[in-house]
C-alpha cells in the first residue's frame, strides 16, 4: 500500500494540473459548441499565450500579473483577426473546410513562432513558481493555486456570459440552430469571430499560467491539444461543466497512475479513461444523448 | 513591366557582385547530406548542430575545399522521428546525389538510418549515442559523438562510491532506456540499489507527480536523464518540494548552455560527465569559438556545435586524403587514419568507426559548467 500522504499529494497535484486542462478545454468546448468547429490550432493559441507573456515579461519588463491579461487580450485580437480572414469566410463551405483551415493554421503559427523567435526553450518568469504552501502534509505551489483560481473564475464567467447576457444568448441561439438564428437576423459571422476570439483568450490564459510551470517552446501546443481533445470527449463535446469535470478527471487519473503505477504509461491512463468513457457513456459525462 | 526590369537589373548586379567575391571552384561542389530535427522539441539543438556544420563548411572552403571543389550542405528535417529520418537519407542519396551523410540527433533516428545506408555511402552519425549504432559492423558508418556507454563511465564509477540508493528518471526513448539499463547492469550485485526507475515522454511538461513519488522513496542519489528543458524544470521543482538527495546527476553531456540559462540557480551542484567544456583554452577550441562567434554571434558554444563541426571536418580530411569524394570504401579507409585536433581534443576513430575521446566528470558551480574535482 502506498502511504496515504503520497496518495493525497498526488490527488492534489492531479486536481491542480486538471484545472489547467479544464481552462484550456473551456475555450475549445465553447468554439465547438457554438461553431461546430474542432479547432486544431487551439494548442497553438495556448503556445502564443505563453510566448506573449514571456516576451512581455522579459523584453518589456512587465510584471507577470500585468503581462498575463495583456497577453491573453493580444492573442484574443490575433484570434479575432484570424477568424475574420480565415475561418468566417468558410462558414458556407462544408464543415471540414473550417476544420482543415485550423489544421493549416496550427502549423503556420507553430512554424511562424519557430522562425521568428527560434525554437530555444525559455522560461516565463513568474513570481508564483518559487512559492509553496502547505495544507497539512500536502503542498501546493503558488503557480498551481493561481491556475486553479483562474480556471474557477473564468469557467464561472464563461457560464454566466453564455446564460445571462444578450451576447451569450445570441451564441446559444447559433449553437442550437444556426440556420434558424440566421433567419432571425443574427449575423453568423460576427458571432463566429467573437466566439473564436473568446476561445483564443481562454487558450492564451491557460498557456500563460500552465505554461509557466515548465520551459516553453514552439511545439508545446501540439502535446496539450491532444490532452484537451481527451478532456472534451470525457466531459462531453461543447459542454462547459463537461470541460471542467473532464479536465479534473484527466488530471487525477494521470497523476495517480503516473505517480503510483507507472510513469511511462501516464498518457496511457488518460487514453484508457477515454476508451472506457467511449464504451460506457459515448456522449461524455455531460454530453447530450446521441441523436 | 518597370518592376520586372528593375528586378532583372538588381539580379544582374547581385550576380556580378557575387562572382567577384567568390573564388572560382573547380567542377561541381561536394554535397554533404544532413538530417537534424529542425521542428519539434529538439529543433533548437538540431539548429545548433547545423550551425556547427555551417562553420565547418566555411572553414573547409576557406582552406581550399575538398579536392579543390566547394563543399555545401543539403539539410533536411528528420523531426527526431525514425521514419522521417530514414526517408530523408533515402532522398538525400537518390534525389540529392550527396557524396556523404552527417546525420542524427537522437539514437532512435540514428539506429534506423544506418540500416538504410549500410554499404551505400559514407555515413557519419553525429549526436546519436546508442552504442549499437557502431556495433552493427557497417564499414561505411562512423560516429563523432562518444557513445553514452563510454561517456557514462566516470559517473558509474564515482556515484557507486558516494551513495547506497538511487532513483532514476529518464526520457522514454532508446537513449533514456539504454542509459538506465547500463546503470542496472554495472551496479548489479555490489553497487547502489536502484529503488525506482521511471521513463517520461519527451514532450511531458508536468513532472511533479514523479518527483513527489521519488521524494517519498527518499533515495540518496537521483539521476535525471532528461532533455534540457525538462531537466531545468525538474531541478527547480525538486528544490521547491524539498527533494534534496546527496547527489543529483544527469547522463553524460546533459549539462549545456540551454540548461544553465533555463535552470539558473536551481541547477547548481548538478553533476554529469562530458568530453567538451566550451571554456577550454585549447587552441583548436579557441579557433572554433572564434568562427562560431563570427558567423553566429547569438549561439553560446555547446557540445552540439562542436560535435557537428567535427563531423564535417573529418569528412573533408578523409576525402582529401582518399583523393575521391565518391568511393566510400576508399574514404572509409582514410577515416580510420584521420588524426585531427578537434575543439574536443585530439580525435581518432577505432576499428569500428567509433570516435575515441576520454570523458571526464563535470559539475555546475555558480551557474557555470566546470570540471569536477
Amino acid at each position: 500500500m502506498p502511504p496515504l500522504d503520497l496518495v493525497l499529494q498526488l490527488i492534489a497535484l492531479g486536481l491542480m494540473t486538471g484545472a489547467g486542462y479544464a481552462l484550456l478545454a473551456l475555450g475549445l468546448t465553447l468554439v465547438f459548441g457554438i461553431m461546430r468547429l474542432i479547432n486544431f490550432a487551439h494548442g497553438e493559441f495556448y503556445m502564443l499565450g505563453a510566448f506573449a507573456t514571456q516576451l512581455l515579461c522579459v523584453h518589456m519588463g512587465m510584471s507577470y500579473l500585468v503581462a498575463v491579461p495583456l497577453a491573453a487580450l493580444g492573442v484574443g485580437v490575433i484570434g479575432y483577426l484570424i477568424s475574420l480572414v480565415v475561418i468566417a469566410p468558410l462558414t458556407r463551405q462544408h464543415e471540414t473546410a473550417m476544420l482543415l483551415a485550423t489544421l493549416g493554421l496550427a502549423y503556420l503559427l507553430m512554424e511562424g513562432v519557430q522562425i521568428l523567435l527560434s525554437g530555444e526553450p525559455r522560461n516565463i518568469p513568474t513570481p508564483f513558481q518559487g512559492s509553496i504552501f502547505f495544507l497539512g502534509p500536502i503542498f501546493f505551489t503558488g503557480q498551481q493555486l493561481l491556475t486553479f483560481g483562474l480556471c474557477l473564475t473564468t469557467s464561472l464567467l464563461a457560464a454566466w456570459y453564455v446564460e445571462f447576457t444578450p451576447g451569450g444568448r445570441l451564441m446559444k441561439a447559433v449553437a442550437q440552430n444556426r440556420i434558424g438564428a440566421a433567419v432571425c437576423g443574427i449575423n453568423l459571422k460576427a458571432i463566429y469571430n467573437w466566439t473564436f476570439a473568446i476561445g483564443c483568450v481562454l487558450a492564451a490564459l491557460a498557456g500563460a499560467t500552465l505554461g509557466a510551470n515548465s520551459a516553453i517552446y514552439p511545439s508545446i501546443g501540439q502535446h496539450m491539444v491532444i490532452k484537451v481533445f481527451i478532456v472534451l470527449i470525457l466531459g462531453g463535446m461543447g459542454s462547459i461543466p463537461g470541460a471542467i469535470a473532464g479536465g479534473l478527471a484527466l488530471g487525477l487519473v494521470e497523476a495517480l497512475g503516473g505517480g503510483l503505477l507507472s510513469v511511462e504509461y501516464r498518457d496511457g491512463f488518460g487514453y484508457l479513461l477515454l476508451v472506457l468513457t467511449l464504451l460506457l457513456r459515448p456522449q461524455g459525462f455531460f454530453g447530450a444523448g446521441v441523436k | 513591366m518597370g518592376g520586372i526590369r528593375n528586378l532583372a537589373k538588381a539580379l544582374a548586379v547581385a550576380v556580378g557582385m557575387s562572382s567577384v567575391a567568390l573564388p572560382v571552384w573547380a567542377q561541381e561542389s561536394v554535397r554533404i547530406g544532413v538530417t537534424m530535427p529542425l521542428t519539434g522539441n529538439l529543433a533548437f539543438d538540431g539548429q545548433n548542430a547545423v550551425n556547427g556544420m555551417e562553420i565547418a563548411v566555411d572553414a573547409v572552403n576557406d582552406a581550399g575545399g575538398i579536392l579543390g571543389r566547394k563543399v555545401e550542405l543539403v539539410v533536411l528535417d528528420d523531426k527526431s522521428n525514425p521514419e522521417e529520418g530514414v526517408n530523408a537519407v533515402k532522398r538525400l542519396i537518390a534525389d540529392e546525389k550527396v557524396h556523404a551523410l552527417a546525420t542524427a540527433m537522437t539514437s532512435s533516428v540514428g539506429l534506423a538510418q544506418v540500416d538504410a545506408t549500410a554499404g551505400r555511402i559514407l555515413h557519419v552519425v553525429v549526436m546519436a549515442s546508442a552504442p549499437a549504432i557502431t556495433e552493427k559492423g557497417y564499414k561505411n558508418v562512423f560516429r563523432v559523438n562518444t557513445t553514452f556507454a563510454s561517456k557514462e563511465q566516470p559517473l558509474l564509477d564515482t556515484i557507486r562510491t558516494r551513495v547506497k540508493s538511487v532513483a532514476m528518471l529518464a526520457t522514454n526513448d532508446d537513449y533514456g532506456r539504454g542509459v538506465v539499463d547500463m546503470y542496472k547492469k554495472a551496479w548489479e550485485g555490489d553497487g547502489p540499489k536502484i529503488i525506482s526507475e521511471g521513463f517520461v515522454q519527451m514532450n511531458e511538461t508536468d513532472l511533479l507527480p514523479y518527483l513527489t513519488r521519488i521524494k517519498f522513496d527518499q533515495p540518496e542519489g537521483l539521476m535525471l536523464s532528461l532533455m534540457s528543458s525538462q531537466l531545468a524544470t525538474a531541478m527547480k521543482q525538486a528544490k521547491q518540494i524539498g527533494l534534496n538527495p546527496q547527489v543529483i546527476w544527469t547522463s553524460g553531456g546533459g549539462i549545456n548552455p540551454t540548461l544553465l540559462k533555463l535552470g539558473g540557480e536551481s541547477v547548481n551542484g548538478l553533476m554529469a560527465s562530458d568530453n567538451y567544456v566550451p571554456a577550454s583554452t585549447a587552441e583548436a577550441n579557441q579557433l572554433f569559438l572564434e568562427r562560431l562567434a563570427k558567423r553566429y554571434p547569438d549561439d553560446p558554444a555547446q557540445l552540439y556545435h562542436a560535435v557537428a563541426y567535427d563531423a564535417i571536418m573529418v569528412i573533408a580530411q578523409a576525402m582529401n586524403a582518399a583523393g575521391t569524394a565518391d568511393d566510400w570504401q576508399k574514404i572509409s579507409e582514410e577515416m580510420h587514419k584521420v588524426s585531427y585536433d578537434s575543439p574536443r581534443g585530439p580525435l581518432t576513430f577505432d576499428e569500428k568507426g567509433q570516435v575515441a575521446l576520454e570523458p571526464f566528470l563535470v559539475q555546475v558551480i555558480d551557474g557555470k559548467m566546470v570540471e569536477a574535482k
